[in-house]
């Protein structure tokens, strides 16, 4: 639990390791940035706390859905867009080679 | 932490009768502080004091899926040894499990890196499979439990080579190199393991940008169940970032075809690290040095069930365009 926030952490999630030379803050505003474009592309919003920790995803309706690892965004917005997201269909690797709104 | 924080815990497979425990007895040959847990006493051979039976007692997390399925009786048998140590009633410098001859490992792995406490105390050195060259090819066409551990293996181990003629050796060294591009191959006999990989024509590292299995006949056993294997081979460096989220979106919506995730990526400022995965569980990466592999690039295998190998590679590009396009806006 964080002593800040009482909010339950999640599991560390194996992509939470530090990789190379860069820095933490460094990694967490591309990551932040990454995924909200990919979250804009299925016309959602994505957000989370200054710790990369806890993220938020949002639809146009104002549901949202908690994630607490990079492991859950996943299943976070497939209950908000109702379906199975998956990196490997045609149509959402053209919506993001497009170029997607919210960056 | 990183993946090599701790006490190294080596998990020993391989189907019924192919020559786990002859593997272990030399192994442990003068290795008292090494503990072994196997799941039965009287199913092993093995006399050694550190020797600890548990009989497979699972619980299904994350779903049901298969993998995420975490091994309480692991669980139980490790913190064991951590209290033992600890009491000072032993040291402990290294884990073996042996598993059963038809377990899964891949929830052995799960668990191992998945408990919140035994996550940072052990980590998993490598997943050794043992095959038997006189039985396997009968054995892995029958039975989907000795396929499964030939795919998820780190380093596969042929036994009885004694037994059967170099040829047939030579041809199940290619039927496994098919089945799993990213183990090393060796040979043992009697239990004592030729540590010199054996080299594999149309192995991973020969492997063109875009390959599918070695393309070796071995009378359907490559692609039995559909399984495939695709390297993915880039010619300058990964951005980790779109890698990672990639991989973790690939793995939420197709971890069950994703048998096996292994390789070497040369990330933007040149550090390497290595991917290790299997099914849904993933190893936290580690970073290698750099002036020990001076000449790599990056390449990752992909060991699936059912997944287009082209569109694998498409989904790996568009994400690294992805990645690269979202830093120069930030940047700019």
């Amino acid at each position: 639990m964080c002593i800040l926030c009482y909010g339950l952490t999640g599991e560390e999630h194996w992509s939470d390791a530090r990789v190379g030379v860069e820095s933490t803050s460094s990694v967490r505003a591309r990551r932040r940035a990454l995924l909200t474009t990919i979250m804009a592309a299925q016309g959602l919003r994505y957000s989370d706390d200054p710790t990369g920790v806890t993220s938020l995803i949002s639809d146009r309706k104002g549901k949202v859905q908690v994630a607490r690892s990079l492991g859950e965004v996943w299943a976070a917005a497939e209950q908000l867009v109702k379906r199975p997201l998956d990196p490997l269909e045609p149509e959402l690797l053209a919506r993001l080679d497009g170029g997607a709104p919210g960056l | 932490m990183t993946a090599t924080t701790g006490i190294p815990v080596l998990i020993v497979g391989g189907f019924l009768g192919s020559g786990k425990t002859s593997l272990l007895r030399h192994m442990l040959t003068g290795s008292s502080d090494t503990a072994v847990i196997v799941n039965e006493f009287g199913a092993v051979g093995l006399d050694h004091e550190l020797l600890r039976a548990c009989k497979e007692r699972v619980e299904l997390v994350g779903g049901g899926c298969a993998c995420c399925t975490r091994r309480e009786d692991l669980v139980a048998a490790l913190r064991e040894l951590l209290d033992a140590r600890d009491r000072g009633a032993q040291k402990l410098s290294r884990v073996v499990i042996e598993t059963s001859g038809l377990a899964d490992p891949a929830p052995i792995v799960f668990t191992v890196i998945n408990d919140p406490m035994l996550r940072h105390h052990f980590f998993v050195e490598r997943l050794v499979v043992t095959v038997d060259a006189l039985n396997c090819t009968e054995q892995l066409a029958t039975h989907p439990e000795a396929r499964k551990q030939v795919l998820v293996a780190d380093k596969l181990v042929i036994t009885k080579v004694d037994l059967v003629e170099p040829e047939t050796c030579r041809t199940v060294a290619a039927a496994l190199r098919a089945l799993n591009p990213a183990a090393t191959i060796h040979t043992a006999l009697h239990g004592v393991v030729d540590n010199k990989p054996l080299q594999i024509e149309g192995g991973a590292a020969q492997a063109p940008r875009l390959s599918q299995g070695s393309g070796t006949d071995l009378g359907g056993l490559a692609h039995t169940d559909n399984a495939s294997s695709v390297s993915l081979r880039t010619d300058g460096p990964v951005d980790w970032l779109g890698f990672a989220v990639w991989l973790s979106m690939l793995l939420h919506a197709r971890g069950q075809e994703v048998l096996r995730v292994k390789g070497l990526l040369e990330l933007d400022d040149g550090t390497l690290v290595s991917v290790n995965g299997v099914q849904h569980v993933v190893h936290p990466p580690e970073h290698l040095d750099r002036m020990a592999i001076p000449d790599v690039s990056s390449n990752v295998v992909f060991i699936t069930r059912g997944i287009d190998n082209d569109r694998l590679r498409e989904s790996f590009d568009a994400f690294q365009r992805l990645a690269r396009a979202t830093d120069r806006l930030q940047a700019g």
